[in-house]
Order: C-alpha cells, then structure tokens, then sequence
C-alpha cells in the first residue's frame, strides 16, 4: 500500500520523461541536420502551428467528433439491438451473423466512395461509414455476453418457472452488460478511425468536411507542421474518447464485476 | 447473482413470478433475517464469504414456503466451522415449517446429522442400496455431536457404506 503512491507517480512520470527525451532529440536532430521544414518539421515549430492554427483546427476537430460520438452512439444502439434479436432467435442470428462479418472484414476506405456517391448528405454519408466500422465490435461482443449466461443460474430460473422475456431481461442482459462495455470501448477508437477515414475519402472528391480534410489540404500546401499538429489533436481526441468509456464502463460496473472492482475487497 | 444486491437476489422467485409487492417485499426481508444476514440487504454478492453467499441461497431457496427443497451438496465448498454453523442453521429453519428436504452428501456425519432418514447410493449405477432411519432425538443440538447415539450411528452408516463401495 505504501508503494502505491510511488507506483502512481511514476506510472505517469516515466512515459513522460520519454516524451520530453524523444521530443528533444527530434528538435536537435532537425536543427543539426538543417531539415527543410516542408519534410520534417520540429516540434517546437508543430507545437507554435498548434496555438496558432489552434481554434480553426478545433472547429474541424469538433465536426469530426460530432460524427463519431453519432457514429458510435448508433453503433451501441444498433449493435446491442441486434445483439438482442439474436439471442432471442438462433435463425435470426444464423442467417444474419455472416452478413455483420462480411460487412467488417470489407475495407472501409474501398466502400466509402459508395457511400459517399450514394448519400448524399455528408454528414449523414460519414455517419455511415464510421458506423460500419464501429458497429461490429459490439455486435458479436454482445452475443457472445448474452450466450455466456451462467448454466446454474439459467437452471435457477427455469426451475422458477421463469419465461424467455424474464431470463433475457433478468439474466442474459446482466451478464452481457460488461462485454458490451468492452465493445463500445474497442468501438470508440474504431469509430473515430471510420471517421477519418471516410473524410479522407471524401475530400479526395472535393467535399468539405473535418479534421482529416485539413490534414489534405495541408498536405497539398506541404504545410506538414500543420499535418502534424492536425494529427496530435486526432491522437487527443482519440485517447479522450477511450478514457471517457473506460470511465463510464468502471462507473457502471463498479458494484459488482470483477474488472472494476478495487483489489482490496478481496 | 453477483450484479444484484443480497435483496434482489432474495426477491428473484416474486420478481419471476411478477408478485413484487410490500407483502414480499416483507418476506424477503424476514427470509434475510432467518438466515443471520440481517443488515447485509444492500451489500453485492461479492463482497460476502461463501458461507454468505450459501445462506443467501438459502434465503431465496426459503422465500417462497416451499413444500419440497433440493439441496445438492450445498456446504460441500465450505470450511468445517461454517459447514457445522450452517447445519444448525439449516435443522432451525426447518422446524419452522418442516417442509421436505432432500440433501445430497459425501459426509457421513452430516448426512446423521441432519436427517430423518438417510438413502445410500452406490456410483455408477446410481442406485439406492440402503433405507436407514435416523432415531436421533429432535431438536438437535450441538450437543448430540457429542453423544454415545450419535457416534454409534456414525459407525454403523460408515460401515454400511465401506461395504457398499467394497462389492462396487
């Protein structure tokens, strides 16, 4: 216990240290070499980019955050809906399940131009595609929770004479509540990489969307300290985005699951 | 249930049953108290001891007044302090109502202990190969543990069963 002070500190000071290391190297590596800015900026140059660039980045930033957080929440709805139909019907679950992996192994980037052509609303066309990425994680996580039913418990509440609806809701839902969780925070990231990727796409195709049209434009301008400080504000958001549903899961399942507990309660 | 509270698992037979009322309400709270965990409503399976756990178990197997319970190898997991503490437990909650217990066990002493009568079964096949009644004086007590009867039904059911697993 006297240790765990230490543990904490250094567990958020060491990485750090390596930033800073890793980050003055860099510096001094493009100041001794004279590397053009136009190849590799220096992060004093990408960090001055970011204040300054800063609030027009952060638009774009929040119109790409808008369609994941839209993304991921149709994902979660969605995906544990459908979660839910298959538990409730095997048919269901086995002519539908190959259709959700074909729709998850197919790239992302080779049927957003679809899409795009297809939707025609942008957001609603970008909607789309991070929810194709987002929406499989969950699906076959909460399957696999309802399916993972205790076969005590499930004999608990047939001997009660207890109905499908009942087991489902009193049962099978509890017990996949944690996989479902472990879903949507695998889904969060994949969400935002669905994003991305499908702004990519279409800036390519001359629409005007979110941060990833930014790093394009930027590219083709060959401002790469702006690319850069584009691309640290993806990293940000992304780890945010993971923080706040690793949070959320703990606070959910805090009174009882094991993964969310404190060890000392053992 | 480990996401319910001690109450919620206790209250799952009328939740099934969809008669969650005061009245039941009632009863599971008097079940929680019958089984020693009064005060302990609101904790989460978790944070309870085994020998917590089976008398919730035992609270929730108790709730509904049944005629008949089934009870397979339920202290088999437990400690010998608990496992003793239980069986006097488990012989009070009985003369309350008396309903029909049958109990499945490896322990001989238990199995004296406990009964009214006591079937012996050979593994595989599993077959009854013994009917013994158990004349042990009611109420039992700690004491009878103790007591020459008791010792003496012990030896005599441990015999019977040497022999049995012997032809077998």
């Amino acid at each position: 216990m006297s240790r765990a002070p230490r543990d904490k500190l250094s567990r958020a000071a060491a990485p750090l240290l390596l930033a800073v290391v890793f980050l003055a190297m860099w510096e001094m590596l493009v100041r001794a070499e004279d590397i053009p800015r136009y190849v590799l900026p220096g992060p004093l140059l990408i960090a001055q980019t970011l204040w300054h660039d800063g609030p027009a980045l952060l638009g774009s930033l929040l119109v790409t955050l808008r369609i994941t957080a839209a993304a991921l929440l149709a994902a979660a709805l969605l995906g544990g809906g459908m979660a839910l139909v298959f538990a409730w019907s095997r048919l269901v679950e086995l002519s539908l399940f190959p259709y959700a992996v074909v729709l998850q192994v197919t790239p992302i980037v080779a049927i957003a131009p679809l899409i795009i052509i297809w939707v025609q609303e942008p957001f609603l066309a970008l909607l789309v595609c991070a929810w194709i990425v987002a929406f499989f994680p969950i699906v076959s996580n909460s399957t696999l929770g309802l399916n993972s039913a205790d076969r005590n418990l499930l004999a608990l509440f047939r001997l009660y004479g207890a109905s499908r609806a009942q087991i489902l809701l009193h049962l099978r839902m509890p017990t996949a509540l944690p996989y479902f969780l472990a879903g949507l925070r695998i889904s969060g990231g994949l969400a935002l990489i669905g994003a991305v990727v499908a702004e990519f796409v279409a800036s390519t195709g001359g629409t005007e969307t979110g941060l990833a049209s930014r790093i394009v434009e930027a590219s083709r301008q060959l401002q790469i300290a702006r690319m850069f400080a584009a691309l640290f504000l993806l990293s940000a958001a992304g780890i945010a985005i993971y923080l706040l549903l690793d949070v959320l899961s703990i606070r959910i399942l805090r009174r009882w699951h094991e993964s969310a507990t404190p060890e000392e309660l053992e | 249930m480990p996401w319910a509270s001690v109450f919620s698992n206790v209250l799952l037979p009328f939740r099934l049953a969809r008669r969650v009322g005061a009245a039941s309400r009632e009863r599971v709270a008097e079940a929680i108290r019958s089984v020693g965990l009064g005060g302990f409503e609101n904790a989460y399976p978790r944070q309870l001891s085994g020998g917590m756990r089976m008398r919730v178990s035992i609270a929730r197997a108790l709730v509904t007044d049944p005629d008949l319970l089934l009870l397979d190898e339920p202290f088999a997991a437990l400690d010998e302090i608990t496992r003793l503490a239980l069986n006097d437990d488990l012989l009070r909650l009985w003369e309350r109502h008396r309903p029909t217990i049958v109990f499945v066990t490896h322990s001989v002493f238990e199995s004296v202990y406990l009964s009214t009568r006591i079937a012996m079964m050979t593994p595989r096949p599993g077959r009854i190969i013994a009917d013994l009644p158990v004349a042990l004086p009611q109420p039992r007590t700690a004491a009878l543990r103790l007591s020459p009867a008791y010792a003496g039904l012990c030896e005599t059911v441990s015999a019977r069963l040497a022999a049995a697993m012997a032809t077998h």
